[in-house]
């Protein structure tokens, strides 16, 4: 049911970027069969060359996506269990935790609820063992769930999917990654790293500050972190990827079907995130690195999908304008997102504390019909009650997030959980 | 008036003939810079060559680990002349005369004698050239050390590792600190995720599908390569650099090189191949009574050169994005030379020998990046080629060129046609007569 063609919202889009102060943005269309990339801006300010349909940007954690689905074939075929003990796949995978080792699967893993901290960066190198050494760096993820009764978004799990695939395969992942995925699909863009991305058009990042915009340095992709969240696609990529997934209804339904509550506004499945517009379900994921900013929705109801790639830093806000304007003006869809409900002064005092997690701790007072969380050297936000019992955050860097706070075993309020933060109450 | 506009027909006539993408071109004359820039960075893109793109510079970056090595020299921390083995006990080589006898002075000149085209891929850790270098032990002794001029990658590789060694610094970041920040070279690079940050071309070879010319992979040489050949820049930067070199190691106040060091890597250290001098890193050649001081690079898909001319103050850089582009910028630089300078860069006269005397060393000579097959013909050898790219590890055929004889013996020749149009060859003898090598390009070809 289309509105408005795309090339319409041209400078409606336009106005968005110079309103975020985006440099450039590479956005994708695919709808009725016809896919379009419409490119904005510069891809580096410093250069001033345009950014191009076949641009590529870094797109964070839409990896994640690309991965788990490599990962699909060896799961179809009982090369590995989505329900049987990791460690069967891989003995060498290991959390600090004895009893969750044994017990943590690859579902766990791809639903981020293996219930472990999985976010540890520690540099291993360039070596063809990267993913290897970071596998191992799980060892000193500490416990914070049982496997399954929590959702805690971790990287690590995305590293462990990426290291079966390299053992499924016989080859580094970036090679069973083009065997299993890129090459069967024609992504011929899709890249793991400079030395490859700079034969192609390619994006720079950028931080936004005072005197304009800089220009990240270097334009880095560890290596290890390639499965969880370091390719760089172009937006026809993605459209001919998100084509292919919508091609293959039954295992798309598998991979998306919602099966953990992440927050009030998402569920979970085999990687994809999982939303509403109105009764439509879409599945997606974003993208968050030093400097880009994308996001990846299908809606396999209408064949159709919507990638948006852009390349500052901290750009969700932009990202997810763009997004909501082209679903509503070429497909008449508007996001489900939670409404807010009134909550008494009562009601809200009792998830008052103060909650911590490592170094950082969130000072939560109960403030009229909200929740104020301030932080010793953050910026304060809001956490506004919304229907289905968890909150959207207003102001800093959680502005328009979606979390929760969640009772322990006696019921009252412990743990307050975004993504990145699992912080508990004294 | 001499400016960089007199050039210009003569650019675009030879980027057609060798069918170039792009091209960028610096003079330094008179004091003043000028800079023009060609065609196109990458021609998938299409993105247009400017002044200040970023080219692979190949062997070129070979002056720049011997200027290095000299500010090591001028703060006491390296001797030039001292066995490298003093520096690097554990240097794995096969000849042991070699191994206890070899210096930077051997290395930076290219007279060390064990083979040199070795590039590969160590990985891209910090541990590339260590891991390099303690490969060395299966690298062929091909002459003593001080005997024959060969030119020798590898030599440089072995240089980058003992400056880690001495300063506790890996070799880019030294190069960065010590060169590059010093010079104000601030895009000069040896990584790709720093060239993508800013306009950088794509190298380029003949499409052997078609007509035209595909964009060649992969763009980076192996790390463990960086000192003989890892270097991406700009004219303006090998320009400043230049000014450096013929300011005595000094430009705008900034001094990067004592006098004496700038003027011993220039200084004559042995005759190399036929009409070429070496010094320490720099080529050296003399024409017409005057020295220019300069260097070549090639990588995979570039070629580019960069000629000083010390007593007159001039410096040309010419970089392109092709691998035939060679023959291009030996021909746009000797117009420069002539046009700018009045200096006549002709090859040397050929020499009428009968074709029976030749027949003799008719035959394949191989060296790891080229089969050449010479046939005797009409007073000089009619020869093929087969190419052997080190870095993409694909084989081409060549284009065919011929050998003329310059000497009366018939042991010294010059290239006519082909890309290597004006270079020369020789026959290295054995105490019988025979053909012990074929030498072209600086490398040692085998016969049979």
């Amino acid at each position: 049911m289309r509105r408005r063609t795309l090339a319409e919202l041209y400078s409606d889009v336009e106005r968005i970027l110079h309103d975020h102060r985006v440099p450039g943005l590479s956005l994708g269309v695919l709808s009725d069969g016809e896919r379009v990339v419409l490119p904005f801006g510069v891809a580096n300010a410093e250069t001033g060359l345009p950014v191009t349909a076949e641009t590529l940007f870094q797109i964070g954690s839409i990896s994640k996506i690309l991965t788990a689905t490599a990962a699909m074939p060896m799961i179809e075929q009982e090369a590995v269990h989505l329900d049987r003990p990791i460690r069967e796949a891989l003995p060498a995978f290991r959390v600090a935790d004895a009893d969750a080792t044994e017990r943590i699967t690859l579902r766990h893993l791809l639903t981020h609820t293996g219930g472990f901290d999985g976010n540890i960066y520690i540099d291993v190198g360039p070596g063809d063992d990267a993913l290897e050494r970071d596998v191992a760096l799980l060892a000193d993820s500490a416990q914070r769930a049982e496997p399954g009764t929590l959702w805690h978004y971790a990287n690590g799990g995305f590293s462990v999917a990426g290291r079966l695939l390299e053992l499924h395969h016989g080859l580094v992942f970036e090679e069973a990654m083009r065997r299993a995925l890129l090459a069967p699909l024609g992504m011929a863009c899709t890249c793991f790293d400079a030395q490859e991305a700079i034969l192609h058009p390619v994006a720079a990042g950028h931080l936004v500050c005072d005197q304009g915009w800089k220009v990240t340095r270097p334009w880095a992709m560890p290596r290890q972190a390639g499965p969880a969240g370091g390719i760089a696609a172009t937006a026809g990529d993605l459209l001919t990827f998100a084509a292919a997934q919508m091609q293959h209804e039954e295992r798309l339904r598998a991979m998306a079907e919602p099966l953990v509550r992440a927050d009030p506004n998402r569920m979970w499945g085999l990687g994809w995130s999982v939303r509403h517009m109105g009764s439509i379900p879409t599945c997606g994921h974003n993208g968050l690195t030093y400097g880009f900013t994308s996001q990846l929705t299908l809606i396999p109801e209408l064949n159709a999908a919507v990638a948006v790639l852009v390349n500052r830093d901290e750009g969700v806000g932009a990202v997810h304008d763009i997004e909501s304007l082209v679903l509503r003006e070429v497909f008449g869809l508007e996001w489900w997102e939670p409404a807010e409900i009134a909550l008494r002064n009562g009601d809200l005092s009792r998830f008052a504390g103060t909650y911590r997690e490592g170094d950082a701790v969130y000072q939560v007072i109960a403030s009229n019909d909200r929740l104020r969380v301030e932080r010793p050297q953050a910026p304060s936000f809001d956490l506004v009650p919304v229907e289905g019992g968890g909150f959207r955050a207003a102001g800093s860097e959680f502005d328009r997030k979606y979390g929760d706070i969640l009772p322990g075993p006696d019921g009252q309020p412990r743990l307050l959980r975004f993504i990145g933060v699992l912080a508990e109450r004294e | 008036m001499t400016d960089l506009t007199m050039l210009d027909g003569t650019i675009r006539e030879e980027m057609a003939r060798w069918s170039v993408p792009g091209l960028t071109i610096g003079v330094l004359h008179a004091g003043a810079t000028e800079i023009a820039a060609y065609g196109v960075a990458n021609i998938d893109t299409g993105f247009a060559a400017r002044p200040e793109t970023l080219f692979q510079i190949g062997s070129i970056s070979k002056i720049f680990t011997t200027t290095l090595a000299m500010t090591l020299v001028d703060d006491g921390v390296l001797d030039l002349d001292r066995p490298v083995i003093d520096y690097l006990p554990e240097l794995p080589l096969v000849d042991e005369t070699a191994r206890r006898t070899i210096t930077l002075r051997h290395l930076f000149s290219h007279m060390s004698g064990f083979y040199g085209d070795r590039f590969d891929d160590r990985g891209r850790g910090d541990d590339a050239i260590a891991l390099a270098v303690a490969a060395f032990g299966d690298l062929p002794q091909q002459t003593a050390p001080g005997e024959l001029w060969t030119y020798c990658n590898a030599g440089f590789d072995l240089a980058g590792r003992i400056m880690e060694l001495k300063t506790g610094t890996g070799f880019e970041a030294l190069m960065r600190e010590r060169v590059f920040e010093r010079l104000g070279l601030d895009r000069a690079t040896y990584f790709a995720e720093e060239a993508l940050l800013t306009h950088v071309a794509v190298g380029h070879v003949k499409d052997d599908e078609g007509d035209g010319n595909r964009v060649a992979r992969p763009w980076p040489i192996p790390r463990r390569s960086n000192p003989a050949g890892g270097i991406s820049a700009n004219v303006g930067e090998l320009l400043r650099f230049s000014a450096m070199h013929m300011g005595d190691g000094e430009v705008d106040d900034v001094r990067v090189l004592s006098a004496q060091s700038a003027q011993t890597m220039r200084s004559k250290q042995v005759d190399a191949d036929p009409f070429r001098e070496w010094g320490v890193g720099w080529s050296r050649r003399v024409l017409d009574g005057v020295t220019l001081v300069e260097h070549n690079g090639a990588t995979n898909g570039f070629t580019a050169r960069l000629t000083t001319v010390p007593e007159r103050g001039f410096a040309i850089a010419i970089l392109t994005n092709h691998a035939s582009g060679g023959a291009a910028h030996t021909a746009i630089s000797k117009v420069a030379l002539e046009r700018y300078l009045g200096i006549p860069d002709e090859p040397a006269p050929v020499v009428a020998v009968e074709t029976d005397r030749l027949v003799a060393r008719n035959g394949t000579y191989r060296q790891k990046l080229a089969d050449l097959t010479l046939t005797a013909n009409e007073g000089g050898y009619d020869v093929s080629v087969v190419n052997h790219n080190p870095f993409s590890h694909e084989t081409s055929d060549g284009m065919p060129f011929r050998l003329a004889p310059v000497n009366a013996d018939a042991t010294i020749f010059v290239a006519q046609g082909g890309p290597s149009d004006g270079a020369y060859a020789d026959f290295i003898l054995n105490g019988d007569g025979g053909v012990r090598f074929l030498r072209m390009g600086g490398r040692l070809a085998f016969p049979g």
